[in-house]
């Protein structure tokens, strides 16, 4: 189902249903205050939908080990493969392969 | 005691007697280690210097050797690598202090003593035999260090010659007997057990991916190289023709054979014709699909395997093997990719002149790209760039996982050092603990040395003036402590 919800919070996250798959747009710096205050709304949200999911990090400037956590339990809830990782910044691209984390998770 | 250098023929075998063969090698080389102490820095360079101006003259016959034997690469270039593996690295540790006292500060009461390691294990390459040998027998001997050779199977007979060339030389200069050993033959067993010896003080490890992890796994301290996966990024405010041009020198040089040559080539997408025209008029063939997919399947097995028999030879012999036909005169393929990893087998390492491209959107993309190519099996290696523009230089630069970022400039020679840089000159090229190695340096004869220091008493004044009880006192915090502690009084 296609729909939109706009971002509650300047740097939260906005949610868009789309024929690829539930689309979460994230912006600004996703530290550990900011990540502790979307996990829990972002991953219900990740529960009742139907994979893949695909985070868009266009807009992000900075992730916390938090944000990681939410995407290894995003993965986890999806299945490995089914998280999509869409234009991250080279400088957040390299966090996920220093990490080791391609593989559950795809970088596009 | 025997003055013959190599090991005996009968001592290769399997058995009981390899050990013995192993323990004599060792208890020879153990000996010319002790001797080898003796030597001052005058002796020391007067050895290094014969074996350079011999290693150096026979430049020509030992790459015709080596490219005979081996099928790899051109001879011509081979001349240009025992050049670089002789004159260069010369020049580059010809006034290195390596004996005795090397360094002395006497205000600050340190003195600095270079101690050999003790034996050194060096382990050859196919791909470049007998540069290799040249550079490591060197850096050896400069260092007082005896040497073992392991040459690779199908580079034997020149690695052979090369390092008996090398030790006639050091012999009629002084060099105590048995500075420079080889094996005779070649047995994966015996370098093993040569790799475990205790008495072994060091292996030089040049060589593929298994061989680099035997010898780390052996407990002997290993100074090795890992794998390459160079990525080119050419940026918009580089002179394109000039970058194309420098980067045909690289990969054609030896037909692809040195590890830091170029893997891909990244663009933005606007550039992206322009570049393959360059290339096409350097000789490159760019592949339709099907011919790249033909070329794929004939360079990789189902396993992923990569066919040993394409290492170094020319663009239209490769074809020829994968049945394809391309104009005559062809230097390169290139293949147009927009993926990286195991579905896209040409975006692996392979060391042969062919050539990925990739034409992407915007220069952060591109970046994205060769961090891919970066981390998809070249951590720590060599990436290279063209680029006029300082600022993305710094930002290319500090999201690669390279120990050498070589701008405007071939790859293959660049990271080797000297002819285009400041680099030391090398053919054992660091790779950092990205490529599961201890440096990122060009390893060179500063590597093969312990220093010692002798510290004199230099009392720090602010310790002796504290009180110490201070330190006991929970209550007092790191800023309280560190007022007290610089306090003038």
């Amino acid at each position: 189902m296609v729909f939109e919800r706009p971002f509650p919070t300047p740097a939260d996250y906005a949610v868009h249903g789309t024929e690829l798959g539930l689309l979460i747009v994230l912006r600004g710096r996703l530290d550990t205050d900011c990540c502790s205050r979307i996990a829990d709304p972002l991953l219900l949200e990740i529960r009742e939908a139907d994979p893949p999911v695909i985070f868009d990090l266009a807009d992000v400037s900075f992730v916390a080990s938090a944000f990681l956590r939410i995407c290894l339990q995003t993965a986890q809830l999806v299945g490995s493969g089914n998280l999509h990782l869409r234009n991250p910044d080279p400088s957040i691209r390299k966090v996920f392969k220093i990490a080791g984390l391609e593989g559950p998770i795809r970088l596009d | 005691m025997d003055m013959t250098p190599t090991s005996a023929p009968d001592a290769i075998t399997p058995n009981p007697g390899l050990t013995v063969a192993v323990d004599s090698l060792m208890q020879r080389a153990t000996v010319a280690a002790g001797i080898y102490s003796q030597y001052d820095q005058a002796q020391i360079d007067s050895i290094v210097e014969a074996v350079y101006r011999a290693g150096f003259d026979a430049r020509v016959s030992l790459a015709r050797m080596a490219a005979r034997e081996t099928g790899i690469g051109r001879w011509q270039d081979k001349v240009i690598k025992n050049v670089v593996a002789t004159q260069f690295v010369y020049e580059d540790i010809r006034d290195l202090k390596t004996v005795g006292v090397i360094r002395e500060d006497r205000e600050l009461g340190l003195v600095e003593i270079a101690q050999p390691v003790g034996p050194i294990l060096a382990v050859i390459p196919v791909t470049n035999p007998t540069s290799t040998i040249l550079f490591k027998v060197l850096s050896a001997l400069k260092t007082r260090n005896p040497i073992i050779i392991s040459p690779a199977r199908r580079a034997l007979h020149c690695s052979v010659a090369t390092a008996r060339l090398c030790y006639q030389a050091a012999l009629a200069a002084g060099a105590p007997e048995d500075c420079i050993q080889w094996l005779e033959s070649v047995s994966r067993e015996q370098t093993q057990a040569l790799m475990r010896h205790p008495g072994l003080a060091l292996i030089l490890a040049t060589g593929g991916e298994g061989l680099v992890h035997t010898a780390y796994s052996s407990g002997t301290p290993t100074l090795g190289v890992g794998p390459g996966n160079v990525p080119v990024f050419i940026d918009r405010s580089a002179d394109l023709d000039f970058a194309i041009g420098e980067i045909c020198t690289s990969k054609l040089f030896d037909y692809g054979t040195i590890c830091a040559s170029e893997q891909a080539i990244v663009v933005e997408q606007d550039l992206g014709a322009a570049v393959l025209e360059a290339f096409r008029r350097r000789g490159g063939h760019v592949l339709s699909t099907a011919e790249r997919q033909q070329l794929e399947s004939t360079l990789f097995d189902a396993d992923g395997h990569m066919d040993p028999e394409i290492v170094g030879h020319p663009a239209e012999a490769i074809a020829r093997r994968a049945g394809l036909t391309v104009p005559d005169g062809t230097t390169l393929l290139l293949a147009e990719l927009d993926g990286v990893g195991d579905a896209y087998p040409l975006s692996r390492e392979i060391l042969a002149p062919i050539l990925a491209i990739y034409a992407v959107q915007g220069f952060q993309n591109a970046i994205s790209t060769c961090l891919d190519l970066n981390f998809y099996g070249g951590i720590g290696h060599t990436v290279s760039l063209f680029c006029n523009d300082e600022a993305r230089i710094r930002e290319f630069s500090a999201l690669m996982t390279a120990g050498r970022i070589v701008v405007n400039m071939p790859s293959a020679q660049g990271a080797v050092g000297r002819i285009y840089n400041s680099l030391s000159p090398s053919f054992t090229l660091g790779c950092g603990t990205g490529g599961k190695n201890i440096t990122t340096d060009n390893v060179t004869a500063r590597h093969l040395i312990n220093i010692q220091r002798i510290a004199r008493r230099r009392e720090n004044r602010r310790f002796f003036r504290f009180n110490p009880d201070l330190y006991l006192d929970e209550e007092l915090d790191s800023l309280a402590i560190e007022h007290a502690y610089n306090r003038n009084c």
